[in-house]
């Protein structure tokens, strides 16, 4: 008799277990809890375990060392060749991951959201068992396909892994020295990403990039940081932006409103659509 | 004896439980049980289709919206439509890739997505590539805010007829 009401009990308990855990549709208990703010431990170089420039040691083709040298070049006159950002253009694919603001992660069932404060960046991680599309939009951000994986076999998902492809350009690794991938867009980034198993405040994300500018695939480790008291702030590029790129130059708009060079003898654009003075 | 082992028994499943429920959440409030949301999945379009995009979508663009607006800012407003007429569009930040902000935001020129989390309902607009976070947690409104354009926004869900979140932004 004993037994029995010990079980009856157990049973009863059990049952209401059961109905906490499992009442909505979406069992967050499933999932790592990924919300909140995060921001960026680490360098803002691609390799945040390496020091920035060639230091970075990016395993480019010959053709995109070169392109790599003339950038340098160019940056040391002066000029922020290379990084498209300057204008507004979006970091993108895997750049985005260095998180120069903040992130938002958001795990639902279906899709997982990782929202870049920076240029405004929102990445869908479809986890809904989608086959790839037989045709992507291209977009800097690419189209991503994850697998929520119970690697420590707790029945609870701990890792998050991505496959990302479908990209526009141009794109660069990184902002300084700007390390170019390849134009033909062919990108594929494959990340892992999940919480510290000792810390759930720090998030990983194990980040391989194939790509036609590199002569293997570049594999990096990133680290965020949960911040608890978030402050939320909008990022407007082109608010007060005083870059711009007219054809393959860029220039400045000077406080008082004025086009200027951004290095030394740097000759003006073309003005043949305007009327000038015979 | 029968009782306390009946209790234990209770408890030990309680803790196993409540270990289950809480190792990864931050904050238990904040659990999501979808069944108490409304379903706002997929992605929204602008149903009316006027190629102008008016903001009040059953009046004809222009004039013909008749704001409400004050002497000073009708004049405002009188003096954009011209620049407009003449080919100018100084008066629409957005060609400047300022952001549409609120309220015209919800225009949804472009599609927006609808993600709903118990603290937070989040509205992405692809406009602009704005984000609204309308806050659901019980906030009270912050002493200091930092301008913005789509705003500060709270929202409070009511549970009536129809699913409705109040905000005010």
């Amino acid at each position: 008799m004993r037994d029995v009401s010990s079980i009856a009990a157990l049973t009863l308990a059990a049952m209401l277990c059961v109905t906490a855990t499992g009442a909505g549709a979406h069992d967050e208990k499933k999932y790592p809890d990924m919300r909140a703010q995060w921001t960026r431990i680490g360098s803002a170089a691609f390799d945040p375990n390496k020091p920035g420039g060639r230091g970075q040691q990016p395993p480019l083709t010959p053709e995109y060392q070169a392109l790599l040298d003339n950038i340098l070049v160019a940056r040391a006159a002066g000029s922020l060749e290379g990084n498209m950002t300057v204008t507004c253009i979006p970091s993108g694919m895997p750049r985005a991951m260095i998180v120069y603001e903040t992130m938002d992660v958001i795990v639902l069932p279906e899709t997982t959201y990782i929202r870049m404060s920076y240029m405004n960046e929102l990445r869908r991680i479809y986890t809904d068992g989608r086959a790839w599309p037989a045709k992507i939009t291209p977009s800097f951000v690419g189209y991503s396909i994850g697998k929520w994986l119970d690697e420590d076999a707790d029945g609870r998902y701990d890792t998050l892994i991505v496959e990302t492809r479908g990209f526009k350009g141009p794109r660069t690794f990184d902002g300084t020295p700007g390390i170019p991938l390849h134009s033909d867009n062919q990108t594929v980034v494959e990340e892992r990403i999940y919480l510290d198993r000792s810390d759930a405040d720090v998030l990983h994300a194990d980040i391989k990039v194939t790509d036609h500018a590199l002569t293997r695939p570049w594999s990096v480790a990133r680290k965020y940081q949960r911040e608890h008291s978030p402050h939320w702030s909008e990022y407007i590029c082109n608010e007060g932006n005083q870059q711009l790129l007219l054809g393959k130059e860029n220039y400045m708009v000077s406080a008082d409103g004025f086009l200027m060079p951004v290095k030394k003898g740097q000759a003006p654009p073309d003005l043949k659509y305007f009327n000038q003075p015979k | 004896m029968l009782m306390r082992s009946s209790i234990s028994s209770v408890t030990l499943i309680g803790v196993l439980c409540a270990s289950l429920n809480g190792a990864w959440a931050l904050d238990e409030r904040w659990a999501l049980d979808e069944t108490k949301y409304p379903n706002w999945k997929g992605q929204w379009v602008r149903a009316d289709s006027a190629e102008t995009a008016p903001w009040d979508a059953r009046k004809p663009w222009g004039l013909g919206q008749q704001p409400p607006l004050t002497p000073e800012y009708q004049a405002i407003f009188e003096a954009n439509l011209k620049q407009l007429a003449a080919g100018v569009r100084a008066s629409d930040p957005t060609v400047r890739c300022i952001p549409a902000a609120m309220p015209r935001v919800m225009m949804a020129i472009h599609p927006m997505e609808i993600v709903i989390m118990p603290d937070t309902t989040y509205i992405m607009v692809e406009t602009s590539s704005t984000l609204r976070r309308i806050f659901t947690d019980g906030r009270a409104w912050p002493k200091e805010r930092e301008p913005s354009y789509a705003g500060f926004s709270i929202g409070q869900w009511e549970d009536t007829d129809r699913d409705v979140l109040c905000g005010h932004a």
